[in-house]
């Protein structure tokens, strides 16, 4: 299960990022609020948190959304060091 | 034998056929349609032909598959309860093609001596549907629709719900790791259904009729208010709960709107879904007494 929520987190960071690149706010919005509610289901709260601000800031600059996704990707990167170290 | 299939332009010439069986004196006996919805894509017309010969050794027979997948099957017959016995079969033959229910409540039989003219109805119906259906997207309707013969399967749902000894619950959820860890959450007590899309969600609907529908509202192909409000417009006894990361005002105000049975969202609880279910329990409790 938890490689499900891997493989769906990698591939929906990606369509953050091409997002931003593209200036996509709806592929940016679309992807917020997918991996919102993978995030919130495995129980990761603030990542969910941050991809909430994600999807609500859908018109915010170029520069704003990639500090969002800076946010996102450390948070991502926390929640998965913790899963893979198995302190759940 | 003779059996005649027909894939190109099927409900054009089923009309035909139709109209002809309506000139047909009475003592040519029992003419029947068998109409099933949404036959997979690897069973053709030429394929069922093969099972209706087994079953229908000396007589004529026509099998029309049209291009939305539904399938009428034709013959005459003066023996009573043949066409149990003919879907039956070809329900066996091709069981990975069909969803699991009874075979003699997923199929719509027709007499033509008494119902040419609502399978006449139902066919000009499915004309116009599949002229809509077919138009350029831009042109098409923002809701999803049920096909005719859908409509017509729909109304045995109650028949086929009083039937289960266990809770069908379809899950309409397009993440396949949320969908995977709320179909594990039910898998254990009850039987479950995977949707990824509208499109899926309501071919489920019909086909399985579930008891119990969560209900994602962003959809890759159309939204979940506009499915649950199709969902209780044909089955108003339908149990919907709404599970969403959408925790908005104007989302619970549309859910309720849409008369749904429950609103949950993300992140929820194990218990949140549990008591969705201990709910529909309670009123069906309420509902058969």
């Amino acid at each position: 299960m938890f490689q499900e929520f891997f493989s769906s987190a990698t591939e929906l960071l990606s369509q953050l990022s091409h997002a931003v690149q593209t200036n996509n706010s709806d592929g940016w919005r679309t992807a917020a609020h997918a991996l919102k509610g993978t995030s919130y289901n495995l129980g990761a709260k603030l990542l969910g948190d941050y991809c909430k601000t994600a999807q609500e800031q859908n018109n915010a600059s170029r520069d704003e959304k990639q500090e969002i996704l800076e946010n996102i990707n450390s948070e991502y990167g926390r929640v998965r060091a913790y899963i893979k170290a198995g302190e759940y | 034998m003779l059996v005649k299939s027909v894939d190109r332009d099927a409900e054009k010439m089923l009309m035909r056929t139709v109209n002809e069986c309506g000139r047909l004196p009475a003592q040519e006996g029992l003419i029947l349609f068998c109409a099933f919805s949404k036959l997979q894509d690897f069973v053709s017309s030429k394929t069922l032909n093969e099972t209706l010969k087994s079953v229908l050794s000396d007589r004529e027979a026509e099998c029309y598959v049209c291009s939305d997948h539904d399938t009428f099957i034709y013959w005459k017959s003066s023996v009573k309860d043949e066409e149990l016995v003919v879907i039956k079969t070809i329900q066996d033959d091709y069981a990975q093609a069909f969803s699991s229910v009874p075979a003699s409540q997923i199929f719509q039989v027709f007499d033509t001596r008494s119902q040419l003219e609502e399978l006449r109805s139902l066919l000009l119906e499915k004309i116009e549907f599949l002229t809509t259906n077919t138009a350029p997207q831009d042109l098409r309707p923002d809701i999803p629709v049920l096909s005719p013969i859908q409509n017509v399967l729909l109304k045995k749902s109650q028949e086929r719900r009083a039937s289960r000894s266990k809770i069908e619950i379809l899950i309409v959820e397009d993440q396949d790791f949320s969908r995977k860890l709320l179909m594990g959450l039910m898998q254990k007590d009850h039987v479950c259904y995977g949707a990824k899309n509208a499109a899926e969600a309501v071919q489920y609907f019909v086909e399985e009729a579930p008891d119990i529908i969560f209900l994602d509202i962003e959809l890759p192909d159309h939204d979940g208010h506009s499915l649950a409000r199709l969902f209780r417009q044909y089955d108003p006894r339908a149990f919907i709960v709404m599970v969403t990361g959408n925790n908005y005002q104007k989302d619970v105000d549309r859910a309720k709107e849409n008369g749904v049975n429950g609103f949950i969202a993300k992140p929820y609880s194990k218990q949140s879904i549990y008591n969705a279910v201990q709910s529909f329990v309670q009123s069906h409790l309420v509902t058969a007494s």
